[in-house]
């Protein structure tokens, strides 16, 4: 027969001693954690590219102005062909040194070759004098022309939507009904379920949550300054 | 009174109490490397700017200068000036992949570099394109490897965006092994940003932030 406070004292001294116990402790917690993240990182994935989206269900608008490339335009000849807008405005983006030396187009003529290319008639074209430098230059005049009673859709892919939306709100200072519309395009490369399979997905969320990020810690786009051929030959060799 | 006093005094703190101190200690060390941080916030953003730039002009000739891709409106200016100034005879460049938003009326990114470097005066045969389709840095230092497998060339430079020499190379060291320590990196500038001063515009900080984000994936191995 063992007695009780002998048992005791053998208890104690088998167990482990208590920096030892916080430290399983720790490592157990860890583990969980780990554990928890394994079985979560899907949903905690999905989360961040909800996040990057946020555009408004389909319904019919006066004008069109596509902020992303040609699928843009396919979206747009589609609407236009169901009745569902009247015009699309073009605009052009102030020419970078590329479009100046001639080797690509500018912004607008590219612009009217992909409406032409879908099929969109001339007549339903309309377009912006002034280049635009920033994008929130081109969402101004969308909520200016939202305010004249225009109503206006924004065709982008749905990766920046949220991004776009936010800058609207801060353009119309919370006024929703004079945000225009934020119409989101599918990009057939990245799954918004599974973006993270794909090395071009990653790459794609990753910018556009550091977009969000820089645009949440600074204020607005400061215009850009070009830098000139003297800056490439002091760059390029040392004199 | 005074005995009491020092066997108050011999009376050892409680561990609880003790960590408590600890931790009030490091949430003070804590809080004035925060407010150091603020306080010189603009010279530790410029010095991670300056960080991220190792890339130099070139000092003497070069028999090949590669123009990685992802950033035709500055980089092939670059290489062009390498060319007019005579540093070299040829311009290597790579083959982006494309992708579905792009929009540059169906032309490839290969095209527009290799257009731009001849509207600067660089004649067609003195450009050569990798045969490789590249998507991302790690894969343009392969497809360079297998290059200079074959070609052999003595001194090589590779341009790219001043944010981006570092990175590369890192690539370049872990791909070429200590062959890269010959390569001369140049900086190309960029529209909009600069090393001393990305974080006072919203693009600068989105670029700043992405490098980061892929320079630790390229540290930690992931990528």
């Amino acid at each position: 027969m063992v007695d009780p406070s002998e048992s005791a004292e053998l208890a104690a001294a088998d167990s482990p001693s208590p920096p030892r116990r916080r430290l399983w402790r720790y490592m157990l917690t860890v583990l969980l954690v780990l554990a928890a993240f394994w079985c979560g990182y899907p949903a905690l994935l999905r989360m961040v590219s909800r996040s990057l989206t946020q555009v408004d269900p389909l319904q019919s608008v006066k004008t069109l102005i596509v902020l992303d490339g040609e699928r843009g335009f396919q979206f747009a000849a589609d609407q236009l062909q169901q009745g569902q807008a009247e015009t699309l405005l073009l605009y052009d983006k102030v020419h970078s040194r590329v479009v100046e030396l001639g080797v690509i187009p500018s912004h607008l003529e590219l612009s009217r070759q992909a409406a032409a290319k879908t099929g969109i008639p001339a007549e339903s074209l309309r377009e912006i004098s002034e280049p635009v430098d920033r994008i929130d230059d081109l969402l101004k005049i969308a909520v200016d022309r939202q305010a004249e009673g225009d109503r206006v859709g924004l065709v982008m892919t749905r990766w920046r939507s949220a991004l776009i939306r936010r800058n609207l709100q801060k353009l119309t200072q919370g006024n929703e009904s004079q945000r225009p519309l934020v119409f989101g395009l599918d990009d057939p490369e990245v799954d918004p379920e599974n973006w993270w399979r794909t090395r071009h997905g990653v790459r794609l969320v990753c910018d556009q949550w550091m977009r969000a990020w820089a645009a949440w810690l600074s204020g607005d786009e400061r215009p850009t300054i070009m830098r000139t051929a003297n800056d490439f030959r002091k760059a390029a060799i040392a004199e | 009174m005074n005995e009491s006093a020092q066997s108050q005094a011999k009376v050892p703190v409680p561990p609880v109490r003790r960590r408590r101190w600890r931790w009030q200690w490091f949430a003070m060390f804590a809080a004035l490397c925060v407010i150091g941080a603020g306080w010189n916030r603009d010279f530790l953003l410029r010095s991670w700017g300056e960080f991220l730039d190792v890339g130099r002009p070139l000092t003497e000739p070069v028999d090949v200068v590669f123009v990685l891709g992802g950033g035709f409106e500055t980089r092939p200016f670059v290489a062009a000036e390498v060319y007019r100034g005579g540093y070299t005879r040829k311009i290597l460049i790579s083959q982006p992949a494309r992708h579905s938003m792009d929009f540059l009326g169906g032309r490839s990114e290969a095209d527009v570099t290799r257009q731009i470097l001849e509207r600067q005066g660089v004649p067609p045969e003195a450009i050569e394109s990798l045969p490789l389709e590249v998507d991302s840095t790690v894969s343009e230092v392969a497809a360079l490897r297998k290059y200079l497998e074959e070609s052999r060339p003595a001194r090589v430079a590779v341009v790219t965006s001043n944010y981006h020499t570092r990175r590369t190379r890192i690539l370049l060291k872990r791909v070429l092994g200590s062959s890269a320590n010959e390569i001369r990196i140049i900086s190309a500038p960029v529209d909009g940003f600069a090393p001393h001063d990305w974080w006072q515009s919203q693009r600068g900080m989105s670029t700043y932030f992405l490098e980061t984000l892929k320079l630790m994936t390229v540290l930690l191995n992931l990528g």
